[in-house]
């Protein structure tokens, strides 16, 4: 039986009212193709397909392998190759369907909204299906790094032959975040195949990569980091997720970066508590005179998504002169 | 003294097998040593394939690895001097690899990691049928560290691959969707393909 250990749904005495729903009678109705667990199902093709011939099964895994097995190879993927997995043959497609793989991933990328709220969530917006809400509600992936390319002009020094020379400077914002809740931010004029070796927490501030945390609600990031040093300041982020497909989640709006000064007792706060310090602060709220409120307006552009594996190859390595503009969808 | 001591004090004494006797050094076998000092032989247990042949290996080596076997001995219903397992799902081709992946993790589980991953490397280097049929033995035997070894081949045989890149590896000639569901996927998600 496809249920191995790691899979048992056991659940906790909270839940209780959020099973009083229909997917209650989901487990006490009678199925008798549980039978067919163990047994090699074949999905029959719908009748336009090509193979509504005799089935003659040529893959080799399809003939030794019983489906549990399969189960297995599948539970170790990410959801990602369980998308891709999922549109390479019907078979495939009808092992993946099933949402424990689906429940497993969303309780791994909500966590920050804990158990409870997230059943609760599953019911009321989703349907009761796990891989709905995998598609369809905002998320921050943690496979890669967001990264928002921003280029300003600025004079140069006029040489003999130029008399008016202007270069084009590009520098980025990358952040990387993470599923329990602390997220890393960094802004460089490096590319992203150079900086990625450093957004981990063993790099120092001497990397220049700064630690903070964020919150998700619905679609809408709000994230804090402290920069140490004589003049503390935080920087307030406020982003909002959106995908240029569905599920995608690879683009960030930046609707507000505001920096402001905090006065020493904050500074000194423990770092996971620099979002409780910072909230309900105005935008042009400052806790320390000499540093001014400075709600950002240029250097806005949209966060990119790059996973890791694209990261050596990915277009933002690109020399600002061959750099194109329309990244951002 | 528990079981995997006992293995460990045999590769010890093999490798220093020395002991007075009479104030000259002698060399002795390490099993009579051990009997001595423990009062017990080095166990063997007897594996019996679906075609009827008989392997023998160490009990500590099967114990160690294989969750079945490891509750069939301490179980008491395995008698060392007449008892063979009977393992009807697997074949004497793939029995015999099972053990020799059992043998060579018990031998040589304090040699650095990159040794060992090139061994299994080295190991897995076999046709599709015999990855399955080795999955199968494994699964059945419930030997969790193989288990994860082909699970992770497997998955690494999909991940990173393109759509017609997999269903060639897997040799899923007939994919099974209609012409305008095949149309739809590659529409939908043109970067799996």
């Amino acid at each position: 039986m496809a249920s191995s250990s790691d899979f048992a749904l056991s659940v906790p005495s909270e839940l209780e009212s959020v099973l009083r729903l229909r997917t209650v009678d989901y487990f006490i109705t009678r199925r008798p193709w549980l039978d067919l667990y163990g047994v090699n199902v074949r999905p029959v093709a719908p009748f336009g397909s090509a193979s509504r011939k005799p089935y003659v099964e040529s893959a080799l895994i399809h003939q030794c392998l019983p489906d549990e097995l399969l189960f297995e190879v599948f539970a170790r993927m990410t959801p990602y190759d369980l998308g891709k997995a999922s549109c390479v043959c019907r078979k495939w497609r009808y092992t993946i369907r099933n949402p424990v793989f689906w429940r497993v991933a969303c309780l791994k990328a909500w966590q920050l909204s804990g158990v409870v709220e997230n059943y609760r969530i599953l019911q009321s917006k989703y349907d009761g299906s796990w891989r709905k809400m995998w598609l369809s509600r905002p998320r921050l992936r943690t496979d890669g790094i967001y990264v928002s390319r921003n280029t300003y002009i600025r004079a140069g020094v006029a040489e003999w032959k130029i008399t008016n020379p202007v270069h084009l400077v590009c520098y980025f914002r990358y952040m990387r975040f993470f599923p329990s809740g602390r997220f890393l931010y960094k802004n460089s004029s490096q590319k992203i195949k150079d900086v990625v070796k450093f957004m981990n927490f063993r790099s120092s501030k001497v990397d220049s990569v700064f630690g903070g945390h964020y919150t998700l609600s619905d679609d809408k990031v709000e994230a804090a980091v402290l920069y140490p040093g004589m003049r503390p300041t935080v920087l307030r982020i406020r982003l909002s997720v959106r995908g240029t497909t569905p599920g995608a989640n690879n683009r960030m709006d930046l609707i507000s970066l505001v920096t402001s000064g905090v006065n020493n007792s904050e500074a000194s706060a423990p770092e996971e508590d620099i979002l409780g310090v910072v909230e309900g602060w105005r935008d042009d709220e400052t806790h320390n005179p000499d540093v001014p409120a400075v709600s950002h307006k240029r250097g806005m552009t949209p966060f990119v998504f790059v996973p890791f594996d694209q990261v050596e190859t990915s277009v933002f390595n690109l020399p600002v002169e061959k750099m194109d503009y329309y990244v951002p969808g | 003294m528990t079981q995997l001591d006992r293995l460990s004090v045999y590769h010890w004494l093999n490798a220093w097998c020395i002991k007075p006797v009479g104030g000259a050094l002698v060399r002795q076998e390490p099993e009579y040593i051990l009997l001595a000092l423990m009062g017990s032989p080095l166990k063997k247990i007897m594996l019996c394939s679906s075609e009827k042949e008989i392997f023998s290996v160490e009990e500590q080596v099967m114990v160690q690895h294989s969750v079945i076997i490891n509750n069939m001995i301490e179980d008491g219903s395995y008698n060392h001097e007449e008892s063979k397992i009977p393992l009807d799902c697997v074949d004497s081709k793939t029995l015999k690899k099972v053990i020799d992946y059992c043998t060579h993790h018990t031998h040589h589980h304090n040699d650095n990691q990159e040794d060992l991953e090139a061994w299994d490397a080295q190991f897995l280097n076999v046709d599709s049928n015999g990855l399955y049929d080795l999955l199968m033995a494994a699964n059945y035997l419930e030997i969790r560290n193989l288990l994860d070894l082909i699970y992770g081949t497997i998955k690494n045989m999909i991940k990173g691959k393109k759509i017609d890149e997999i269903r060639r590896i897997f040799n899923i000639k007939d994919h099974g969707f209609t012409p305008e569901e095949e149309e739809q996927n590659r529409k939908e998600y043109p970067h799996f393909y």
